[in-house]
C-alpha cells in the first residue's frame, strides 16, 4: 500500500503485555472510523515497516505507550523527534529513534512527524489494558479522528 | 600470572537483552557465561487454564520477528493433540505464511544486523548513510515477505488470520497475484543478496557442529518434519521429550537444553542447510554453489550466506506454490477436542521450534511446553566463543569484545523468544 502524500497513523506496540498495546489500540479504533484517505498501520516497531509505512507521506502520527514515570493515562505530546533519545526505550526489539535515523539515513522522512506517547502503568505479560489507560485511548482517537475529518485531504 | 575479564553488558544487534561475561587465566578461559538476564516471560504458566484455541495467538506474542513460527508449532501440537490433520492447500498456505516470515526475519538480519559487521559498521543505521542502495534493496525484500504475511496472515506483523485448523479466511488467487509480481522481483533481490554476502571476507573458524534439523521427505523442511541429527539420529517429535531437555543455570533466565543428554547442539539456517541442502530448490541450490558454500557449512560466520540461500529458496517456493494453488474447500479443518496431548515442532528462521500440550476433554490446557531455537542453541554459542577466543586472549580487549559479538550475531539470538529473552553487553578491566 503506498502512502505518499497521505496521512498515516501508526499504533506502535503490542498485544498481551498490558498497556504495551496503547498505540496499537488508538489505531485500531482509528481504523474504524477514518476514511481509507487515512492510512492505518500496527507495528510492533520495526524500523524497515515503519519507513516503508511513512515513505512520502504528508503527515505521520505515531502513537506509542511510554514509561517515564508518571501518571499512567498521561498523555505526552511533541512534533518531530528531535530528542531522539527520549524515545529510545521502546520495549519493542528497536525504537522509534531507530525507524528515525533510518528514515533519515535513506532520505525517506515523512513532511511532518508527530509523536504521542501514552504513560503505560503495568506492561506485565497477560495483564489487561489499565482504566487510565483505556480512558486515554478512547481520548486520543475521539482527538485525532476529529482533527483528521476536519483536514481530510 | 595474568588475569583478564571481558564483559560485554548490552549486546547490540539482537533480538532481546543478554550479556556476556568472560574470565581468563593464564591463557585459559575459566569462566564463559552467555547471561541472559531479562525476566521469563511465564507463557507456558499463561496458557494453562486457557482453551486450545488460544495458543495460537497467544504464544505469537512471544516474538515479534517470528510470531508465525509461534502459531504454526502451537496449531500442529493442538492438531495433533486432537487427531486433526491440515494437509492440501491449507497447508500449502501454511506454507507461503511461514515462507514470508522467513523472508522478513532473514533479510532483517542479513542487511540490518549482520552485514554491517562485515563492512566495518557500528550498526545497519550507519551503513545505510553510507550504502544506501543495499539497504533500500534490502528494505524492498523484506516488504515482499511483509506482504507475503499480510496476504495470508491478515496483517505483516503478528498475523490474526491463523486458527487451529486453517484460517479465519483464505485469499483468492486473485489477491495473490500482485504478491506474486512483488515476490518475482524479490527472487532476484535474493540471488543479488547470496552474490554480495559470499564476497565478503570470513574468519577462518570451523566448528564440529552437532547439528539438529527437521526433516520432511517431500521438502526443505520448514512446517513439520521428523527431527534428525548429523550425528545419525532420527526421531518422531512425539519422542522430543524424551530426547531434548531443558536445564536451568544459574547465570541466565533462559534453559539451556540437552540433546541426549549432552550441550551444545546447533539449531537453525546451519543446521538445517547441512542436514538438507539437496532439497533446496534448484534456484537456491545454485545460488548456494556459486557463492561456494559447498554440502555443508561449519563456519558460523558464513551463516549470513546460508540465510541469504534459504531467502531464495523461500522466494522460489512461494513462487511455486502460488502459481499451483487450489482454493481449498473450506478455510479450516473440525478440530474437536479430545483429552490428549500433542507435539509440534516447525523451522522458525532461528531453528527448530517445539510446542506441546496437554489439553482435556472439554479443550482446556493443562500443561504447555515450549522449546525456542535460542535456549537450544545458548550452550552452543558460550562453545564457539571459547573456541574463537582462547587463541586469541592476547588482542586487545575491545577487540575481543567486538568479536564475541560477531561470534553471537552469527547466530541471530532471538533472546525475546529464549526467555521463554537476551540484551547484550561487553565491558572490559
Amino acid at each position: 500500500m503506498s502512502t505518499r502524500g497521505k496521512d498515516v497513523v501508526i499504533g506502535l506496540g503490542g498485544d498481551g503485555r498490558g498497556d504495551d498495546a496503547a498505540g496499537i489500540e488508538v489505531a485500531r479504533r482509528l481504523r474504524a472510523c477514518l476514511p481509507p484517505s487515512v492510512a492505518i498501520v500496527e507495528s510492533a516497531g520495526d524500523p524497515a515497516q515503519l519507513v516503508e509505512a511513512w515513505t512520502g507521506a504528508r503527515l505521520v502520527v505515531v502513537i506509542d505507550a511510554v514509561s517515564s514515570g508518571v501518571a499512567p493515562g498521561t498523555v505526552h505530546r511533541r512534533a518531530g523527534v528531535a530528542d531522539r533519545a527520549s524515545w529510545h526505550g521502546s520495549s519493542h526489539s528497536f525504537g522509534l529513534g531507530d525507524a528515525v535515523d533510518l528514515g533519515r539515513a535513506l532520505g525517506r522522512m515523512p513532511a511532518r512527524l508527530i509523536v504521542i506517547g501514552v504513560e503505560g502503568g503495568d506492561f506485565t505479560t497477560g495483564a489487561p489494558i489499565t482504566p487510565p489507560v483505556l480512558s486515554a485511548i478512547d481520548a486520543l482517537a475521539r482527538e485525532l479522528e476529529e482533527r483528521f475529518r476536519q483536514d481530510p485531504t | 600470572m595474568s588475569h583478564k575479564t571481558i564483559t560485554v553488558g548490552g549486546l547490540s544487534r539482537v533480538e532481546g537483552e543478554g550479556a556476556l561475561l568472560v574470565r581468563a587465566h593464564d591463557g585459559r578461559i575459566e569462566d564463559l557465561e552467555l547471561r541472559i538476564y531479562e525476566p521469563p516471560r511465564f507463557f507456558e504458566a499463561l496458557l494453562r487454564g486457557r482453551s486450545y484455541t488460544e495458543p495460537p495467538d497467544i504464544t505469537a506474542r512471544i516474538c515479534g520477528i517470528c510470531p508465525v513460527a509461534y502459531q504454526m508449532s502451537a496449531c500442529q501440537a493442538i492438531e495433533a493433540a486432537c487427531g486433526a490433520e491440515v494437509s492440501g492447500p491449507l497447508r500449502d498456505l501454511r506454507l507461503l505464511l511461514y515462507y514470508g516470515e522467513w523472508i522478513e526475519s532473514h533479510t532483517l538480519h542479513v542487511y540490518l544486523l549482520h552485514a554491517p559487521d562485515f563492512l566495518g559498521y557500528d550498526s545497519g543505521i550507519a551503513m545505510a548513510a553510507d550504502h544506501r542502495d543495499l539497504v533500500q534493496r534490502g528494505l524492498a525484500l523484506k516488504k515482499a515477505g511483509n506482504d507475503l504475511v499480510a496476504a495470508i496472515g491478515g496483517r505483516p506483523i503478528h498475523p490474526v488470520n491463523v486458527r487451529v485448523g486453517g484460517f479465519y479466511r483464505v485469499p483468492s488467487r486473485r489477491e495473490l497475484a500482485p504478491v506474486a509480481e512483488r515476490l518475482r522481483r524479490a527472487r532476484e533481490i535474493a540471488l543479488a543478496t547470496v552474490s554480495w554476502v559470499a564476497g565478503f571476507d570470513f574468519p577462518d573458524v570451523e566448528h564440529d557442529y552437532r547439528f539438529l534439523a527437521l526433516h520432511h521427505p517431500g521438502e526443505y523442511a520448514i512446517l513439520s518434519g521428523a527431527v534428525i541429527t548429523s550425528d545419525g539420529g532420527s526421531f518422531d517429535v512425539r519422542r522430543w521429550p524424551e530426547h531434548v531437555t531443558e536445564e536451568q543455570v544459574p547465570h541466565s533466565t533462559a534453559l539451556h537444553a540437552r540433546l541426549d543428554g549432552s550441550p551444545g547442539y546447533l539449531v537453525g539456517p546451519m543446521a538445517r542447510y547441512s542436514l538438507g541442502s539437496a532439497q533446496l530448490s534448484p534456484l537456491a541450490r545454485e545460488a548456494a554453489a556459486a557463492a561456494d558454500l559447498g554440502p555443508v557449512c561449519r563456519n558460523p560466520f558464513r551463516s549470513i550466506v546460508v540465510r541469504a540461500v534459504e531467502i531464495v529458496h523461500a522466494c522460489d517456493e512461494a513462487l511455486r506454490i502460488i502459481g499451483d494453488l487450489a482454493e481449498p474447500d473450506a478455510p479450516y479443518v473440525a478440530v474437536e477436542p479430545r483429552a490428549a496431548t500433542g507435539h509440534g515442532a516447525s523451522e522458525a528462521p532461528r531453528g527448530t521450534l517445539y510446542h506441546r500440550y496437554r489439553i482435556d476433554t472439554g479443550g482446556l490446557i493443562g500443561e504447555a511446553g515450549i522449546v525456542p531455537p535460542t535456549s537450544q542453541n545458548q550452550a552452543r554459542i558460550e562453545a564457539d566463543l571459547r573456541h574463537l577466543i582462547e587463541p586469541r586472549l592476547d588482542l586487545p580487549k575491545e577487540e575481543l569484545a567486538a568479536l564475541c559479538e560477531r561470534a553471537i550475531r552469527n547466530h541471530d539470538p532471538c533472546i525475546s523468544c529464549s526467555a521463554h529473552f537476551l540484551d547484550l553487553h561487553v565491558d572490559a578491566r
